[in-house]
């Protein structure tokens, strides 16, 4: 019974890893296109300058910033199924959890490029690592801006390991049952040397564990450090002590309604409906509920904070975003309905159960937040202290080539991953075979 | 090693599997290995070798990120210690937050190292012992004995539901 089950699972699994279908192919193409088309617009903007964005006095973080924070953001529900849901032993997480984590490590990957976009004069981005050199110059340690840097080159390096950890025992298996090639060399050096010896089990098991501890409260300093980049400068809408609770829900709303947006059609391209469960999708639109309501607390809070502090600028920035703006108070209002009110329908057990309704909704929460963080960055700066310098931003077509381009680069990665490595973890599905036989 | 034999037992059933390392620990037998592809961490008390260092160098390598990283904050503070404003170089509030990434950094690095270290994982060609059904849907039993245990341990193994029983060249 058991064996049997195994080996359906090695099966479906080693199955998925075969030969790309044509729509397969046709996605990878698309993303091949909107980075060609990202790569051109980097290229003038290298060649031209800053000027070509939208990017002026006193707006001066804008597109590029968003998708920073944005896809940082994307990146923590990788985590929170890989790690947190892991030391609560939370069964459900076992079969997404490689998913998750290939997400979250793509999803750094692709959020790491933006600040060096940013930055215009990239060349000189080494400056911030601290480096001896002949001017006695250090990074300000003291500066969110360093923080952000140790902080997400930290979570880059931890995810990583944490998630080629997890994929030994996998690669093994993919070795073991794959024919001589190429692609049996490379899981031969990937899986270096695992048997599945006691002792081997007994060291992962310990090793595994050590890095779900470390990780767990990396993810919540990652965003937290994020949100430090806005909450220590003295901007009105940015300066508050709210900013890192919320910007971490915002990470994990924004990261679950990814994970539904690739599982779903993953499982079924793939073929993966058994493994990748319809219970598994419907505990995460129940996450959703939980991380949208800490959302809609949040902007009333936020809004709150603004009155109760009797500050005028504050007062008049909270009016400005909800009703003062043409240009932004629009976005403010969607934020609020798609962050807010449409993970709320997840409360309906039919809606939360229709694939259709858990795709669009998701992909409607990851463009709310997209929306939020472009509604903290922006209409903050451009309506600042000063009258005078109030100004309008919008993205100029080289920061929205550039936005296509990560979503290209993201989906490329992705894609390659899943018809490269083992998606689902067959190990810890095997696990639930046992436990299931077990209770029985 | 010579004068011992090898016995290879293989079982599709993770309860006999379980059964059969536990009359090995029932029979003293201390040179036994068990194989599986799942996480095997269950059967500790049935095995000779328990519990893993490498939690100890987690803490280690999160401890020396932590000074580390402080020390660096404050070093480089120091190296160009200009006072502005009556502040001084020094202020140990914000290096809060690289020293708590390079404890996290350096204790992740430390544990990774190291749990490869202890479960010897290497580019390397995979022992004679190894069958690759166990990376699959197959558990197993390595055990070296004596000659003279031999059949005990080849009736035990078929005792507890092995599904395949060999002697290792």
């Amino acid at each position: 019974m058991t064996t049997k089950e195994m080996r359906k699972i090695d099966e479906q699994v080693l199955g998925s890893l075969g030969r790309p279908s044509l729509g397969y192919l046709a996605v990878l193409g698309l993303c091949g296109f909107l980075i060609v088309a990202g790569l051109i617009a980097y290229a003038i903007q290298y060649f031209v300058g800053m000027g070509v964005c939208g990017l002026s006095i006193p707006v001066g973080w804008g597109t590029y910033i968003t998708n920073f924070v944005w896809w940082i953001g994307i990146a923590h529900a990788g985590t929170l199924i890989s790690a947190i849901l892991f030391l609560f032993r939370t069964s459900w997480r076992n079969r997404i959890n490689r998913a998750a984590e290939a997400m979250t490590i793509f999803a750094i990957m692709t959020a790491g490029m933006f600040p060096l976009i940013h930055l215009g004069r990239v060349w000189v981005f080494y400056w911030v690592l601290p480096y001896p050199n002949w001017r006695y110059l250090w990074p300000n340690f003291k500066s969110p801006l360093v923080w952000d840097v140790i902080a997400v080159s930290t979570y880059f390096t931890v995810s990583t390991l944490f998630f080629y950890l997890g994929l030994i025992p996998d690669i093994a298996t993919a070795r073991d049952q794959t024919p001589k090639g190429p692609r049996q060399t490379l899981y031969k050096y990937m899986a270096l040397g695992w048997t599945g010896r006691y002792e081997q089990w007994r060291h992962f098991a310990r090793t595994y564990l050590c890095l779900a501890c470390l990780v767990t409260p990396l993810v919540i300093s990652v965003h937290s450090v994020v949100s430090w980049d806005f909450a220590m400068s003295v901007v009105r809408g940015w300066h508050t002590t709210i900013f890192a609770p919320y910007f971490v829900a915002g990470a994990i709303h924004s990261g679950l309604a990814t994970v539904l947006i690739l599982l779903i059609p993953l499982r079924k391209k793939l073929r993966l409906e058994e493994l990748f469960s319809r219970f598994a999708l419907e505990q995460i639109a129940l996450l959703m509920i939980f991380t949208g309501s800490i959302m809609g607390y949040s902007y009333l809070v936020e809004a709150f904070m603004g009155w109760y502090s009797a500050d005028k600028f504050e007062r008049q920035l909270s009016m400005f975003r909800a009703f003062g703006s043409p240009e932004y108070s629009w976005l403010f209002w969607l934020m609020i309905i798609f962050n807010v009110l449409v993970p709320m329908t997840f409360f309906f057990k039919s809606l939360r159960r229709s694939l259709v309704w858990l795709m669009v909704a998701s992909i409607m929460v990851d463009l709310g937040m997209w929306i939020e963080r472009f509604v903290i960055i922006v209409p903050s700066l451009a309506h600042d202290y000063l009258p005078s310098s109030w100004a309008v931003y919008a993205p100029r077509p080289v920061e929205i080539a550039i936005t296509g381009f990560s979503f290209g680069f993201f989906l490329m990665l992705y894609l390659i991953f899943v018809k490269v490595l083992p998606s689902v973890p067959m190990s810890e599905a095997k696990e639930d075979v046992l436990a299931k036989v077990e209770a029985v | 090693m010579a004068d011992l034999v090898g016995i290879r037992a293989r079982f599709d059933d993770y309860e006999a599997f379980k059964q059969a390392l536990g009359m090995l620990k029932d029979a003293r037998m201390r040179r036994y290995e068990a194989f599986g592809p799942t996480n095997l961490e269950e059967i500790e008390n049935l095995m000779p070798d328990k519990g893993s260092l490498v939690r100890v160098w987690a803490t280690g390598g999160g401890f020396t990120g932590l000074v580390t990283f402080w020390i660096l904050c404050i070093a480089t503070a120091l190296i160009y210690g200009l006072i502005v404003g009556g502040k001084p170089p020094i202020s140990n509030v914000p290096y809060i937050i690289p020293a708590y990434e390079g404890t996290i950094l350096l204790g992740s690095v430390a544990a990774f190292i190291m749990g490869l270290f202890y479960a010897r994982l290497r580019p390397q060609e995979l022992p004679p012992d190894y069958d690759p059904r166990f990376s699959g849907d197959s558990y197993g039993i390595v055990i070296w004995c004596e000659h003279s245990e031999r059949e005990r341990v080849v009736r035990q193994m078929n005792e507890a539901g092995a599904v395949e029983v060999n002697e290792l060249e």
